[in-house]
């Protein structure tokens, strides 16, 4: 425990008689440490049990995966692109082929366009899920933890179905999909989304709606409005702060135009714990809906695209492309020097602008709820570090 | 001492040795054993996951197989000499309160007039000796942790005061024959049901224990996240010091309240004068059962935090035990008075 006996509290005694002046320490967690969501290092200025402020160090996960594409071919790169965030792995693999795919003037079919909207939102529950998981291990709760797992090793199985993998799908492809995605598969799909719909009593009867839970995570580490946009924040994380901005509905891509859909938004003034938690339940269930009209509109056709394409030669030039990933907006730089390797390959994840705001959000916070803030702004090293 | 037995040719330091291994061999560990294994099991099955199945017949040695590993983590001689002192306190502290504990009349070594205070005396120096191992680790998560046990074994010490005060104003005394012989072997007899405020302080006492001992909700201190379980640096054999302490305390806590609200050792007839054995049996019953609502509670409920914690002893947990106290006081002189 470091402490710097010079400097005072900054916290007024309410009577105004004397000042208590009590030394403040520093604890620096990470990288390695239960509490964080991956590999960074977290420097606290404590008072008491009060952060003070937060200092915020990454780069532990960095893997150069960037730079991977440049050394592998076009299509390869699709593959490269599920490391990025293995949790949105199909958001990271859309942006990639929507930039590709504007390079080479090579449209997607309409039935492959569904396909892809269909597992964005597939894997938007996934994450969401993971995220409830975090939380509910952050706050002790245990059970639903184990209930949330379960419910998401059902979202994990269907893309095993899809694409023969759980996280790393490596499924699209340029103009297309991987693999043709089959009746039963279909079915499959809208009995799990069903199933799930009932979950969501189990979920708020034992934390949603726990005393425990809401006087832990209601007004605590709230994020306003001004802030959520001056710092750039986008996806549910910023929609729980009111702040409604969503790409599938802004400037849509894939089939999402033809989607009847809201976006869930949380009251100007909210932006807490609980209000990032509960727009995520929210979105949930409006993915399922979206999941329901892409079975139910599916049109019939090729999805093939540039499946059996191995080596792809994209025209010189540069584009740039966004999609709604489960964290927020993800974008994609993509640049060609008309060969058969990506010259620049550079990616914009939502969860930059999430860690970003930690320190701001951190100060003022209880250090135990330390794990459930961090847990609240779903941040992902892997997305950010690349 | 007044046990009531006389054991012969031992004296009374070798007698309660004696007592004391009866009681560690056939009586906490046992139960300890059984209750890790039974929770284990059920809060597997209501998480929706297997459980230790395993290690033996159905994963039942799995507790064993846990122990064996702890023992070979770490190196020998890793704890520092202030950590082994102040272990060597908690167990000795534990040992005080199994000194005045009614598992059966035999085996009550001590039962003066202020008898079932005694227990709760044990788990304050308990709650010390985990707030001072906390600060001799030299680490802020360690003086987090020995703040966060201490504020909340005070303030949960005081609703529990005045709920075993309750029963003993119901008893008329507050020694453990006193309490026991209020009660008879039938539920309608225990002083859990002897009046509404008794029962209300059941509940009060279950959960003032929970917050004593920093179970789960109230495990803010030994949360495995931003303290990591408040044993930061404690590793292998310490750990498992650490967890066995833990699990007696809540044993000897479970107790106390199947004594103190569920008839503790009564039989069926003349229960004072029945085989130890069986009593034991009786008040092992009692406490896996208690131990198991514990466990369930903690398995479900989301952890709470310290502050809200000590919020919940001193502004709900305090006035309503006081309520109890009074009542109960109340309720016993309108009784005597018709």
């Amino acid at each position: 425990m470091n402490s710097d006996p010079g400097m005072e509290s900054d916290i007024a005694p309410p009577w105004g008689v004397e000042k208590l002046a009590t030394d403040r320490s520093s604890l620096v967690l990470g990288p390695y440490h239960s509490s964080l969501p991956g590999l960074m290092q977290l420097a606290l200025d404590l008072d008491g049990e009060i952060v003070v402020s937060a200092r915020v160090e990454t780069g532990f996960a960095h893997r150069g995966i960037e730079k991977v594409f440049e050394n592998h071919s076009w299509t390869a790169g699709i593959a490269v692109a599920d490391r990025v965030d293995p949790e949105g792995a199909i958001s990271c693999e859309l942006a990639y082929c929507l930039a590709v795919e504007r390079l080479m003037g090579v449209p997607a079919s309409p039935r492959s366009q569904v396909i892809r909207t269909m597992v964005s939102e597939l894997s938007r529950i996934s994450s969401h899920l993971g995220f409830i998981a975090r939380l509910a291990r952050a706050a002790g709760a245990s059970t639903l933890f184990h209930y949330v797992q379960r419910d998401r090793e059902r979202f994990l199985d269907l893309f095993e179905l899809l694409a023969g993998s759980r996280f790393s799908l490596n499924f699209l492809r340029f103009g297309g999909v991987g693999a043709e995605v089959s009746d039963g598969l279909i079915e499959r799909i809208l009995e799990v989304c069903a199933a799930m719909k009932h979950r969501f009593k189990e979920y708020n009867d034992i934390f949603s709606y726990n005393h425990g839970f809401l006087s832990r995570a209601t007004g605590t580490a709230t994020l306003s409005l001004e802030a959520a946009r001056d710092y750039g924040l986008t996806g549910p994380t910023a929609r729980a702060s009111g702040f409604g901005i969503d790409v599938r509905k802004w400037s849509p891509y894939a089939a999402y135009g033809a989607m009847d859909f809201d976006i869930p938004m949380a009251e100007a003034g909210a932006g807490d714990v609980h209000a990032r938690y509960m727009i995520r339940i929210r979105e949930i269930v409006q993915s399922m809906e979206i999941v329901k009209q892409c079975a139910d509109g599916l049109p019939s056709g090729s999805s093939e695209g540039m499946r059996a394409v191995k080596r792809a030669f994209v025209p010189k030039g540069e584009a740039w492309s966004r999609v709604e990933s489960g964290r927020g907006m993800l974008s994609c730089h993509v640049i060609s020097d008309g060969g058969e390797r990506p010259k620049r390959v550079r990616f914009r994840p939502a969860g930059r602008a999430a860690l970003d705001v930690l320190p701001l959000v951190l100060a003022g916070s209880y250090i135990e709820d330390l794990p459930i803030i961090l847990a609240s702004m779903d941040l992902s090293l892997a997305e950010i570090d690349r | 001492m007044n046990g009531g037995s006389d054991f012969g040719f031992l004296n009374e330091m070798g007698r309660a040795a004696a007592v004391l291994f009866v009681l560690q061999c056939f009586f906490i560990i046992p139960i300890v054993y059984l209750h890790g294994y039974i929770e284990r099991k059920f809060a597997g099955d209501l998480q929706a996951r297997v459980g230790p199945n395993r290690v033996g017949p159905a994963g039942a040695l799995q507790g064993l197989a846990d122990a064996i590993k702890l023992m070979q983590k770490g190196r020998p001689g890793e704890l520092g000499r202030a950590e082994v002192f102040w272990f060597s306190c908690q167990i000795a502290s534990l040992h005080l309160a199994l000194a005045a504990l009614p598992v059966a009349k035999e085996l009550l070594l001590s039962d003066p007039d202020l008898g079932i205070l005694i227990p709760l005396w044990g788990f304050a120096v308990l709650s010390v000796n985990a707030m001072m191992a906390g600060s001799a680790r030299g680490r802020l998560q360690g003086v987090l942790f020995s703040v966060r046990t201490a504020t909340q074994a005070t303030l949960g010490l005081m609703p529990a005061v005045f709920v075993i005060c309750s029963v003993a104003v119901h008893a008329g005394g507050f020694s453990w024959q006193a309490v026991l012989d209020a009660q008879g072997a039938f539920p309608f007899s225990w002083s859990l049901f002897a009046n509404p405020f008794l029962f209300v302080g059941f509940f009060v006492f279950i959960v003032a224990g929970m917050i004593i001992l920093s179970l789960p909700p109230f495990a803010s201190s030994w949360g495995d996240s931003d303290l990591q379980r408040g044993q930061a640096g404690v590793a292998g054999v310490g750990m498992a010091i650490m967890a066995v302490i833990r699990m007696q305390g809540r044993l000897i806590w479970s107790v106390m309240v199947a004594s103190l609200f569920l008839g503790g050792w009564r039989l069926p007839g003349d229960s004072h004068g029945a085989f130890w054995g069986l009593q034991m049996m009786v008040v092992g019953v009692k406490a896996l059962f208690i131990l198991l609502i514990i466990s369930v509670i903690g398995a479900v409920m989301p952890r709470i935090r310290v502050d809200h914690v000590n919020e919940l002893s001193w502004r709900v947990l305090g006035p309503v035990s006081l309520i109890c106290l009074i009542g109960s006081a109340l309720w016993s002189a309108g009784g005597a008075l018709l």
